[in-house]
């Protein structure tokens, strides 16, 4: 998945197993990947769906203050924020729509 | 999952079985039970899992160099955490001596030994004065 982002030609600022992110973002005394401070909003596309599922889970019931926002075509109860189900078309546009929003729009 | 902290060194201390001395292992193995997402990760993953803190220097050696191998075949970059995994410089693969170094350097890393590792202190054959 990194090699990925590199032959696209971005820099992780960091990368871990899905799990160990998991792990310690329960642990209220991690400081983040760049040690500035426990992050208070976690972003999750492009897991696989039951794994995603049980990840929201356990940081629904373990890190109670934390949002969570899923940008997948499927719906995720356990996250804070989800888009619902959709086509793959419907999802294409949906973040289409909120990246033309951003800096440069790509 | 039994997942293990990377970054909580205190969790990785063993007893030395021939010196009595604490030894900081690094994560070896990092988990016992562990989840990815990918068959890709996966074949990272279980090279980077097999390392245990018995092993000896050309063992290590060997394993470093299977998780450094897929890891670039695999992911397309070199592991990030191979500081953890060297304790002495023979623990090193010949063929990777130069790569090694430089992740070393930047790291500040330093040699430890090879220890015996146990955790019960009755193993220990000799005792600290």
């Amino acid at each position: 998945m990194v090699g990925e982002f590199l032959k696209r030609g971005y820099q992780p600022a960091g990368f871990m197993s899905a799990m160990d992110i998991g792990q310690r973002i329960v642990d209220p005394t991690w400081q983040g990947i760049d040690g500035k401070g426990h992050p208070d909003l976690v972003l999750l596309v492009g897991l696989p769906y039951y794994m995603e599922s049980l990840l929201l889970s356990g940081l629904k019931h373990f890190a109670p203050d934390l949002k969570t926002m899923t940008l997948d075509n499927l719906f995720h109860p356990h996250a804070s924020w989800s888009f619902p189900n959709a086509t793959l078309e419907e999802w294409a546009a949906n973040l289409t729509v909120m990246t033309s929003k951003f800096n440069g729009g790509n | 999952m039994l997942l293990g902290r990377e970054d909580h060194p205190e969790d990785w201390e063993v007893l030395d079985a021939r010196t009595g001395n604490k030894v900081n292992v690094g994560p070896a193995p990092e988990h016992l039970f562990q989840t990815v997402e990918t068959p890709q990760e996966a074949m990272v993953s279980i090279a980077k899992l097999c390392i245990r803190p018995n092993d000896t220097w050309k063992g290590r050696s060997i394993k470093l160099s299977h998780y450094v191998d897929l890891s670039k075949r695999y992911m397309g970059v070199m592991p990030q955490d191979l500081h953890l995994f060297v304790r002495t410089m023979a623990d090193v693969p010949m063929t990777l001596k130069e790569e090694f170094a430089k992740i070393l350097e930047a790291k500040d890393w330093k040699e430890t030994v090879i220890p015996d590792p146990t955790l019960l202190p009755r193993m220990v054959r000799k005792m600290k004065e």
